[in-house]
């Protein structure tokens, strides 16, 4: 499943950086890391929505907020949803709104695919158990 | 007995132009040798024992970049510690950035300029330490951030290899 992952765009490489950070001493550190990045996510894209409605055209508040959440796409290596909080900042520069709120629809969609897929993914390793992850040695 | 190694390198007048000592400490302190100028290769200390032990201080508003970021460094041996998020006046930087080896510090954060907080670091330095390093999405921000006193730059999204060949190459120009 992690394949189609990869496959399909969701994660790229930088998810592979932070699976090799798990280790014992933290043996759950990606599934924490997850659950952080969407607690944080969700309440950077709230911002987001209200600054939309709340501040007309505001293309520098927009941007900002939304530099945020790229940054954290980034980090996590959560690619398509990072695609799409780039297409965002480039309407953002263009100053085109319909662009922008077209964008953002796009990295909620996105935001809610991959929370979903890596909610199996997670629910798949803990069936599986420590003897069973695939391509990685140390879970 | 001490398991060290002293040596000498002698310039092409064959005089000692500078001496360096290595002991194998267990914990505390990563850098061990002491340099009186000139430019050698450091062959005989690992990179691995200068980092171990490095105390590093974290300055970023992202939740997620700390932890990743902190996860990284622990890896590698050194001992972190993070600003909490709003106390980045110049006292409490100041006090935090001296007790510690390194400051990394992420240059888009949102309420917070990462190059007067590297400034106001270099200005309250006294002698070779804290360095600074910056971490960034964007390119070409070098010149700015040498103009800060900062000594390093690593491109986002930190890669667990590129943070060590940075904090070695930091740590060996003196």
């Amino acid at each position: 499943m992690k394949k189609s992952l990869f496959d399909q765009g969701y994660l790229d490489e930088q998810f592979c950086q932070v699976e090799d950070l798990q280790d014992e001493a933290s043996p759950n550190f990606v599934e924490e890391v997850v659950t952080l990045f969407f607690k944080d996510s969700g309440r950077l894209m709230s911002n987001i929505e209200q600054a939309l409605e709340k501040y007309p055209r505001d293309f520098n508040r927009w941007d900002a907020y939304m530099q945020q959440l790229k940054g954290s796409c980034c980090s996590i290596g959560a690619s398509r949803m990072k695609n799409e909080c780039m297409s965002f900042r480039d309407s953002c520069g263009q100053g085109n709104v319909e662009g922008c709120m077209r964008s953002f629809q796009k990295v909620k969609r996105e935001h809610a695919v991959l929370r979903q897929k890596l909610e199996s993914y997670f629910q798949l390793l803990r069936q599986a158990g420590p003897a069973g992850a695939a391509t990685r040695p140390i879970m | 007995m001490m398991q060290g190694n002293i040596w000498a390198i002698l310039d092409p007048q064959g005089l000692p132009e500078s001496m360096t000592l290595v002991l194998r400490f267990q914990l505390q302190s990563p850098l061990t040798s002491s340099n009186l100028g000139g430019s050698f290769e450091q062959q005989y200390a690992s990179p691995s024992c200068q980092i171990a032990g490095l105390k590093v201080l974290l300055i970023d508003d992202d939740d997620i970049n700390l932890v990743i970021a902190r996860k990284f460094l622990e890896k590698l041996g050194c001992v972190v510690s993070s600003l909490p998020s709003g106390s980045t006046s110049p006292n409490s930087v100041g006090a935090s950035a001296a007790s510690c080896q390194l400051v990394m510090v992420n240059l888009e954060m949102v309420r917070v300029n990462a190059f007067d907080v590297a400034l106001r670091i270099r200005q309250s330095r006294s002698g070779r330490w804290p360095f600074v390093m910056a971490m960034t999405s964007e390119h070409n921000t070098w010149e700015k951030c040498a103009q800060s006193g900062i000594n390093g730059v690593l491109k986002k999204p930190v890669i667990l290899q590129e943070l060590k060949d940075e904090l070695v190459r930091i740590l060996q120009s003196t």
